[in-house]
């Protein structure tokens, strides 16, 4: 529900855009979290030995990243709270129905890009690793099980 | 579907932006309006007729062959 309406309902004054953009900022705690948590998987895996050197790195980049970027989210949503003429233009920018449009478009894009990629390294992928062959092939599915999914649900609300 | 936003907004001597900020877009939104890339929504088609005060058809036009309706004209309102 707290997730629902953080980022799915309409917001159509600021004083519901400032109440939005407190639900989302309980988020950040859970966010960091999952960044120190990476941070620890990678000094877990340092200590083990130097063929998962690799993967460590990969996960101290990414909990880094984590951690950095629910701080930058933190200190954006409390500028924001605490400017009204920002909240306004930031609340524009977010609902703007062109707006709105234009990232559907671009999210439609760029999944049946990506839906047709997978695929093709799933046929190419067969003659060389199985093991990549079933990950993309997993991946297509849960795709299309999320699309009709998707087209199950909207259909009853629309 | 074009629209008169341009020339009303003229008319009555408002910026882009003011318009933009009444009736909550930006203003990318009310230049791709006006060049007619972008067709409104049916509440912003409606925000905007009321800041004019108009009805929404004094403000957007509808095009019947421009929309590819070229038959039973009796169901839009000819008789």
């Amino acid at each position: 529900m707290l997730f629902k309406s953080s980022i799915w309902e309409p917001v159509n004054t600021d004083e519901e855009y400032r109440e939005t953009l407190k639900r989302r900022k309980k988020f950040i705690p859970v966010l960091m979290l999952g960044g120190a948590a990476s941070i620890a998987v990678s000094l877990i895996l340092m200590q083990s030995g130097e063929e998962k050197e690799f993967l460590a790195g990969l996960y101290m980049g990414i909990g880094c990243g984590i951690l950095g970027a629910g701080a930058v989210w933190f200190l954006r949503i409390r500028s924001l709270l605490k400017d009204e003429k920002k909240l306004r233009m930031k609340r524009l920018q977010e609902y703007d129905e062109r707006n709105v449009q234009l990232n559907l478009k671009a999210h439609n894009t760029a999944g049946v890009i990506l839906i047709f990629t997978g695929y093709v390294i799933m046929l190419v992928a067969g003659f060389f690793s199985m093991e990549v062959f079933w990950t993309v092939w997993a991946l297509v599915m849960l795709y299309f099980a999320l699309f009709i999914t998707g087209r199950i649900i909207y259909g009853k609300v629309m | 579907m074009k629209n008169r936003i341009q020339e009303l907004r003229k008319e009555w001597r408002i910026t882009q932006s003011e318009l933009a900020d009444t009736v909550d877009v930006t203003r990318q939104t009310i230049i791709s309006l006006e060049n007619g890339r972008y067709k409104a929504s049916l509440v912003l088609a409606h925000k905007i007729a009321q800041y004019f005060g108009m009805g929404i058809e004094d403000v957007f036009i509808f095009d019947l062959e421009e929309e590819n309706v070229c038959c039973s004209n009796h169901q839009y309102g000819n008789p």
